[in-house]
């Protein structure tokens, strides 16, 4: 009997570990512009689109388009911020949400219409090797999403601690009117991070597509997964990103188990969400009133 | 403003509606709408209009007037289809009631969901991401739960020779004057909810709602009674809907692209306004049905998995991928105008259409005013 939960604990573990890919991009974006994407799991469905077709009609390895979607996704994020989320950044909640409501609604027709609604999924030929952890067997494809996903999440807060850029759009972050003062270019620091944002969630998308399939419909309960994490982790905090998908990673898998379904385990943490949202709101582990 | 005044434009529209299923199947008609747009298919899509009018109507009371963007009203529309198919299909009872019991349910939980919400002081973003994990729960929920049907949903029993009490008719007619009537009940309550104290308490929370709750406005109460009141119409709507698809499902109703349909006309026509999310619908119904029926029309019959995996060469395959894409792809042409509609408005006119007409006309009417004083004017001290 334990063993089935050590099973459901490692595989929440790597799977959360790809959900925290795609929260830290979230949180970036939020805490950088205060704006809370509702497209953000749109992009992970393009994402793991660019990975599909890549692979079954270019012959491109799925993790080979995950190094070249970097520059892409970040060139796209840039690309739709600087054209359709500037014109809303400080206006009303609700302007930004129907913004990007729009920009997901938007997102999933066109991948209706251009992929149509089929599910597909890779065939590739490592996708059935697995690996022994702590006893337990997982998919070799799992570990590696898991492992590129928490790489990149470290390479990004190193980033943002070490690098000048990273430095300004902490300072962004912190404070609007204090970094303009002292000469941040806001404008740019927004793009940058809506890139980043894009880039972190469609690789995150990238990594999962060796075992999972994509659909133009998957989008929102990635965006919805997301917004759980951040809100467990802090709005803005990406070492609370981190932990908050671990959780939430877990809390799916085992709530697997434990409910009447497998399929009802999103329920688990669409529960846990809604506590967290009316009992902290600030987070499990933050302190700043939301 | 005591009085009520109706803008004699709507008054000749409700007139020529009143009047369209009498001519829906004559020449004239036939002559003026393209696509072969007549009869039983002309009035689907005026069902159609009203329904969702009706719909935003119901969002727009929470949603406009309250400024609680709700992004999960798919739930409570969802909730009263199953509930009054549930009472006919299992206990007998007539949907016309079954749409009272909908509508005290989707009510019950439009209340307890604002009472959680607004106990806990969600504002903005967080009350929003609660309505979105709610139409989860519900989705999730109805999916699972073998009483009702689970994934595969309620089919209505088909009755040969309907009668009233059934809610189900062989024509669109009846289905067309319940709908319009729906949509002008709706339109007559919140006409009546804008000029009540209720109305100005709404409008004085979604300006500021601080300051509302600083000068005395009961601000956590009326916010509930105003979710409550929009669960229950859209929970009426869900039994409408089911009488008249006769067929509910879950992955067809409680999802977040149907939440989004239900705000849009809300938005689009002007949230907060009585009669926005009535335009709203007149504007988005047509754009999208149109084109469905013209872009969407016959389809290649090419399935795209069928074309990646064949062995066709590279550059033949991109051109068969474009007649795919030509005679309308995989679908979802009407959803991806939805989007940009809806951006648009939000980029373009924030308030949506009536509020931007309105301050259209102020202005022109301003200039016009400035240059009769010009006119006339000429010896200004």
């Amino acid at each position: 009997m334990s063993d089935v939960y050590l099973q459901a604990l490692i595989s929440g573990l790597m799977i959360g570990g790809v959900y925290a890919l795609v929260a830290v991009g979230l949180t970036l974006i939020f805490g950088v512009m205060d704006i809370i994407n509702f497209a953000h799991g749109e992009f992970l469905m393009f994402g793991m689109y660019a990975a599909y077709f890549a692979s079954v009609l270019l012959g491109v390895d799925p993790y080979m388009t995950a190094v070249l979607a970097l520059p892409l996704f970040f060139a796209l994020g840039w690309a739709v911020q600087a054209t359709l989320i500037r014109p809303v950044v400080g206006k009303s909640h609700a302007i930004q949400i129907l913004l990007t409501l729009g920009l997901s609604l938007l997102m999933q027709a066109l991948a209706q219409y251009l992929f149509s609604a089929d599910f597909q999924s890779l065939k590739l030929d490592y996708a059935a090797a697995t690996m022994q952890i702590a006893g337990t067997r997982v998919g070799w494809t799992r570990v590696a999403a898991f492992a590129i996903s928490m790489g990149l999440c470290l390479a990004l807060w190193l980033f943002l601690q070490r690098t000048d850029t990273g430095k300004a759009l902490r300072a962004c972050a912190e404070e609007h009117e204090g970094s303009l003062a002292v000469g941040i270019d806001l404008r740019r620091m927004y793009k940058i991070a809506f890139g980043l944002g894009i880039a972190c969630v469609a690789i995150a998308g990238i990594t999962m597509t060796p075992f999972l399939y994509v659909a133009p419909v998957i989008g929102p309960k990635f965006t919805l997964v997301a917004f759980v994490i951040v809100v467990l982790g802090g709005l803005g905090n990406i070492p609370g990103a981190v932990a908050g998908a671990l959780i939430v990673g877990v809390v799916e898998s085992v709530g697997a188990l434990v409910m009447p379904s497998p399929s009802l385990k999103d329920l688990a943490v669409y529960v846990l969400f809604i506590l967290v949202l009316l009992f902290r709101p600030q987070g499990l582990f933050g302190s700043r009133g939301a | 403003m005591s009085r009520l005044r109706v803008n004699p434009f709507y008054l000749v529209v409700l007139a020529l509606l009143l009047g369209l299923p009498l001519v829906a199947e004559s020449e004239t008609v036939e002559a003026v709408m393209p696509l072969g747009l007549t009869g039983p298919a002309l009035l689907h899509v005026f069902v159609l209009i009203f329904f969702f009018g009706f719909m935003s109507q119901a969002w727009n009371i929470v949603g406009g007037f309250a400024g609680q963007l709700s992004i999960g009203h798919a739930a409570f529309f969802g909730i009263g289809a199953y509930v009054s198919t549930v009472c006919y299909v299992q206990f007998g009872l007539s949907p016309w009631f079954g749409m009272l019991v909908a509508a005290a349910v989707t009510g019950a939980f439009g209340a307890g969901l604002g009472l959680v919400s607004f106990h806990y002081g969600l504002r903005g973003p967080f009350f929003a991401l609660v309505t979105v994990a709610f139409a989860e729960i519900t989705r999730l929920v109805l999916l699972h739960w073998d009483y009702v049907g689970a994934a595969n949903g309620i089919l209505l029993p088909f009755s040969p020779e309907p009668t009233f009490w059934q809610f189900q008719f062989r024509d669109k007619e009846p289905y067309y004057y319940i709908a319009l009537v729906m949509m002008l009940c709706s339109i007559g309550l919140v006409a009546w909810i804008a000029r009540s104290r209720f109305g100005y308490y709404l409008h004085a929370i979604r300006q500021d709602e601080d300051a509302a709750e600083a000068v005395g406005v009961p601000t956590k109460r009326c916010k509930i009674q105003a979710i409550a009141l929009s669960a229950a119409l859209a929970g009426m709507g869900g039994t409408f809907y089911a009488q008249y698809t006769q067929y509910i499902v879950p992955d067809d109703m409680v999802v977040g692209r149907v939440s989004v349909e239900i705000l849009l006309g809300a938005v689009i026509g002007g949230a907060g306004t009585v009669m926005g999310p009535i335009v709203g619908a007149f504007i988005l119904i047509p754009v999208g049905e149109a084109t469905r029926v013209i872009f969407e029309g016959g389809g290649t019959g090419v399935s795209l998995s069928a074309l990646i995996a064949s062995d066709l060469p590279f550059g033949e395959k991109f051109l068969t991928y474009l007649d795919y894409l030509a005679a309308g792809g995989g679908g979802g042409l009407a959803i991806i105008l939805y989007g940009v509609l809806l951006m648009a408005v939000v980029l373009g006119m924030p308030g949506g259409v009536l509020p931007w007409l309105a301050g259209l006309r102020k202005r022109f009417g301003r200039s016009a005013d400035r240059r009769a004083d010009r006119g006339t004017g000429g010896s200004r001290p």
